[in-house]
């Protein structure tokens, strides 16, 4: 795998003009665009559990306890 | 001097805690971090709330806040310890619990490995909800920019995810990049 991603870091070269539409297996390697919109969604799906995963998870009480704080501090 | 604070605005307030909270985890991999950051970025804006226009996006403003501080703070630590990008996975102690979604944390590990700008742009479009003008406000960049940044995050995921189209069909469990065993050799 690291040997992979170096490889391509080191292979950063304009994209090669023969590369296929549709072969989207590829996208990632030439850098800029094309992959499919399946993938994309696979991704983005991912993407979404992940941060809402964490955005259902219940606030900890310290930033309710903060808020506290500050308002107090406000009020003196 | 704390400002007077209206009662909606406090609302609203708590109501953003938890996103800011989601995108603070997604930008440094560690809950332990990402809590410092929030509770930061929550004082910073008490502090500065009458600079915050009432009416105008909360939750854009306070998501600002945050990135600034995460990424001076990360420039400051940077300065101090080099800091190669392998750290981030490295530190990913406590991942968002997903039952059921086994390659929830190899997806935050692969999501820690893309370079800083990049990983904030996917997120604040892919998962935050914010359109590309929101998000190139909120990162001081051009729309065009973000744009790229995205594209660039999209596929060097699928890559470091190994994802392509027949795995995709075959099955929902793909191959994994570990992220923790391979900082770079």
């Amino acid at each position: 795998m690291s040997n992979l991603n170096d490889a391509k870091r080191r292979g950063k070269k304009p994209r090669a003009k023969t590369q296929k539409i549709g072969e989207y297996g590829d996208a990632g390697k030439s850098g800029k665009q094309g992959l499919s919109p399946s993938l994309q969604s696979h991704i983005g799906r991912q993407l979404r559990a992940m941060f809402d995963g964490v955005a259902h998870e219940p606030v900890p009480d310290r930033f309710l306890q903060l808020l506290k704080d500050l308002e107090q501090s406000g009020d003196k | 001097m704390p400002p007077k604070v209206s009662a909606s605005l406090r609302a609203s307030l708590i109501q953003e805690m938890a996103s800011l909270r989601a995108f603070a985890v997604s930008l440094c991999g560690d809950k332990e971090r990402a809590d410092d950051l929030v509770q930061e970025t929550l004082f910073k804006a008490w502090n500065h709330l009458d600079s915050f226009r009432e009416g105008t996006n909360l939750k854009a403003w306070l998501f600002t806040i945050l990135r600034n501080t995460y990424f001076s703070e990360r420039r400051k630590r940077k300065r101090e310890v080099e800091d190669a990008d392998g750290s981030y996975a490295a530190n990913l102690a406590t991942p968002p619990e997903q039952p059921g979604h086994m390659d929830m944390q190899d997806f935050l590990g692969a999501l820690s490995r893309l370079p800083d700008d990049q990983r904030e742009a996917l997120v604040l479009i892919g998962a935050a909800g914010f359109s590309y003008e929101e998000a190139a406000e909120i990162s001081n960049c051009a729309v065009g920019t973000i744009k790229s940044r995205v594209n660039r995050a999209r596929n060097r995921l699928a890559e470091l995810l190994h994802f392509d189209e027949d795995r995709l069909e075959s099955s929902g469990n793909t191959e994994i990049v570990t992220g923790r065993s391979s900082k770079r050799a």
